[in-house]
């Protein structure tokens, strides 16, 4: 599981609901929250730690808001009534412009969502990618066409998804119902990790600071880590299993650190202590991408005997 | 950048020329202290020449013949009421007939009746022999009045009507659209012409948003201050000499029937209402040097930029503030770093703002 770095004090008012888009946009520095309720589609700026400001308010939906590389954000129709188009969306106010058109040729009706409230498009890439009840797709962005699917049922059963970019390539699925996030390189169509954060009502992803930020049920504001949280540190051993140590001989020693789905923790620093008898290479190390730190451990000389190895994360 | 109150002025233009109720052609018998109200407001400029402010408006009034329509004089200096002009008879048909009203340089108004955008005279609004034909129109002219403005010497015009922020350019024949932009509401309710590039819009909420209408795009957002929810309507005009921002806020009157609409003069530099919480962005372990984040920000949320803010920690204190000084960003944040120790503890980040910028 993600670990929580931040909640807020501050409850968003007014009240939320499930029609609620949350887009990081890296010029504010902050949300772009966009969500309905009896009176109607509201836009706003919410602040980490919970301060929300109204910025306008219409009738009917203005379309759907969704993330692009770079913390820049983006939206598309709702409906016919605007045809097929990506607009990019304002860095002042927010709302898109009519000027910011791309992929103008993108046809009508694919990848329109009658039910979920996620989509995102990298230009570069030319990939156009939205959520359904079930499947991740993924759009060549210029001809139309279905580049790739992701079946989310192989991993979870979730109900409403938020996607955000993460970094070059990476794309973060977060099903709101359960919690569970999913990391995707959308270019390369694999599934690089997943793992969970708390149920939330909407979720977004801090490209700037990597995080991610999620508003829960209770109306508070959490940040994560982009960092598993570690929940398990297996006892050091022996990388090929010595039948016996010999003293005067280096043997290669590891460790793992995984969170609480058994999911790898990279990037970790691990502390070794020294043995009474022999000596580590290393007093620390660094959790490698799948969660093992490494270490060379030194046999004593002449001594014989009984020997612990103990190790701790920082 | 926001904007910063000089001062608020609630108008008092408002007759007590009050009628006794069994008087013949009493059409508001119920009144019994002021004799008329506002119950339109059309325009909204600021003009160089006499240094005034003036307002365009619709008075019921208890006096035959039960209405009439006046341009309303306020000081720019202070934006206390100066007189009034009552206008009846041909400037009605102008009005209902101007499906755009706004102003322009030289202190000229336009407006557009079916489909021609026309020059009009200052007091009647009627049309003065310039004139340019505009075909169409997105979204289609139902509104009265809805606001525009007229660049000539640049051959530009700029019509709002719902949530769109329309610029055509006059010196294509026919005029052609060559730019729009969008509000975050759907409402335009005023605008005002800054100069040959620059204008400023207030929409329903209050919120106020400069552009550059030659580009077009935002340049900045901000909104009146204490947004009310019993605002009947927002108008802005820019005052060219003290380069302020002027908001004319028309609110229902009050239950004796005083006049309650103010104006409203901002200059547009930075007015700062809030500093959000110091959140940290990066997990606090021991020994790490962690970076926290705050915003500065003003009515809109808008980023205040380029202001100094101190940080510290309040006692007792565990670990230790690696950046005591920050300058906020373009977008009004903060970014500080925050030794954590090396052994458990709480420690309490204070930010604030050097009054001195």
């Amino acid at each position: 599981m993600l670990e929580v770095i931040y909640t807020s004090n501050k409850t968003l008012s007014p009240a939320l609901n499930d029609q609620m888009s949350l887009v990081y946009l890296h010029a504010w520095d902050a949300f772009v929250l966009y969500l309905h309720n009896a009176h109607g589609w509201h836009l706003y700026r919410m602040f980490r730690d919970g301060t929300l400001l109204e910025i306008g308010s219409s009738l009917y939906a203005r379309g759907i808001v969704g993330s692009m590389p770079h913390g820049l954000h983006l939206w598309r129709a709702a409906s016919a009534y605007w045809p097929g188009l990506f607009r990019v969306g304002d860095v002042i106010t927010g709302m898109f412009t009519y000027a910011g058109t791309m992929f103008p040729a993108f046809p009508d009706g694919v990848g329109y969502l009658p039910s979920g409230l996620a989509i995102f498009l990298d230009y570069l890439q030319q990939r156009y990618v939205h959520v359904d009840l079930r499947y991740v797709n993924v759009f060549d962005a210029v001809a139309g066409t279905l580049a790739h699917q992701f079946d989310l049922h192989t991993y979870f059963h979730g109900l409403n998804q938020s996607l955000g970019w993460v970094d070059q390539n990476c794309l973060a699925v977060v099903d709101l119902t359960s919690g569970n996030f999913l990391l995707l390189d959308y270019v390369n169509c694999l599934v690089k990790n997943i793992t969970t954060v708390r149920p939330c009502v909407a979720a977004a992803i801090d490209c700037a600071n990597s995080c991610v930020v999620t508003v829960e049920s209770d109306a508070r504001v959490r940040v994560y880590a982009l960092a598993v949280q570690s929940e398990g540190l297996s006892a050091p051993e022996f990388d090929s299993a010595p039948t016996q140590v010999h003293t005067k001989t280096g043997y290669r020693l590891k460790t793992r650190l995984i969170g609480s789905n058994g999911e790898p923790c990279p990037n970790k620093v691990i502390r070794w202590e020294q043995p009474l008898l022999g000596a580590l290479e290393k007093e620390m190390s660094v959790t490698d991408a799948d969660g093992y730190a490494w270490n060379f451990y030194f046999a004593p000389s002449e001594v014989t005997g009984a020997e612990t190895i103990s190790v701790g994360t920082i | 950048m926001g904007l910063q109150n000089i001062y608020t002025t609630v108008v008092a233009p408002y007759s007590t020329d009050i009628m006794s109720p069994g008087e013949w052609l009493n059409y508001h018998p119920e009144w019994t202290t002021y004799a008329e109200r506002i119950s339109s407001l059309y325009l909204f400029s600021y003009a160089p020449g006499d240094d005034s402010l003036n307002a365009l408006c619709m008075l019921d009034q208890q006096h035959w013949p039960g209405w009439g329509i006046a341009w309303l004089k306020f000081s720019a200096e202070t934006g206390q009421y100066i007189g009034r002009t009552i206008l009846n008879g041909g400037i009605l048909f102008n009005l209902t007939w101007s499906q755009w009203l706004g102003a322009g340089p030289y202190s000229k108004f336009y407006r557009l009746t079916q489909g021609t955008l026309l020059e009009c005279d200052p007091i009647w609004l009627g049309a003065t022999g310039w004139s340019s034909v505009i075909s169409g129109w997105s979204p289609a002219p139902y509104a009265l009045s809805n606001p525009c403005l007229v660049n000539p010497i640049d051959g530009l015009a700029v019509m709002c009507s719902g949530g769109s922020f329309a610029v055509y350019n006059l010196f294509a024949s026919p005029p052609t659209l060559i730019g729009e932009l969008l509000s975050p509401a759907y409402d335009f309710t005023g605008l005002g012409i800054e100069d040959r590039s620059r204008c400023w819009v207030v929409t329903g909420s209050g919120v106020v948003l400069k552009a550059n209408y030659a580009i077009p795009r935002w340049e900045v957002m901000s909104a009146v201050q204490s947004p009310a929810p019993d605002a009947l309507k927002y108008l802005v005009t820019f005052d060219s000499f003290r380069k302020r921002v002027v908001v004319f806020r028309q609110r229902p009157d009050a239950a004796n029937g005083a006049c309650q609409s103010q104006i409203e003069s901002y200059r547009p530099i930075y007015e700062a209402v809030g500093l959000t919480d110091p959140v940290p962005v990066e997990k606090v372990v021991a020994k790490a040097n962690v970076r926290f984040v705050s915003h500065l920000y003003g009515d809109a949320g808008e980023g205040i930029s380029a202001q100094t803010a101190n940080v510290d920690l309040l006692p007792p204190v565990c670990g230790t503030v690696t950046s005591r000084m920050a300058v906020t960003e373009l977008n009004g944040v903060i970014k500080m770093r925050y030794l954590a120790p090396s052994v458990a503890g709480a420690d309490t980040l204070k930010v604030w703002i050097n009054p001195h910028g």
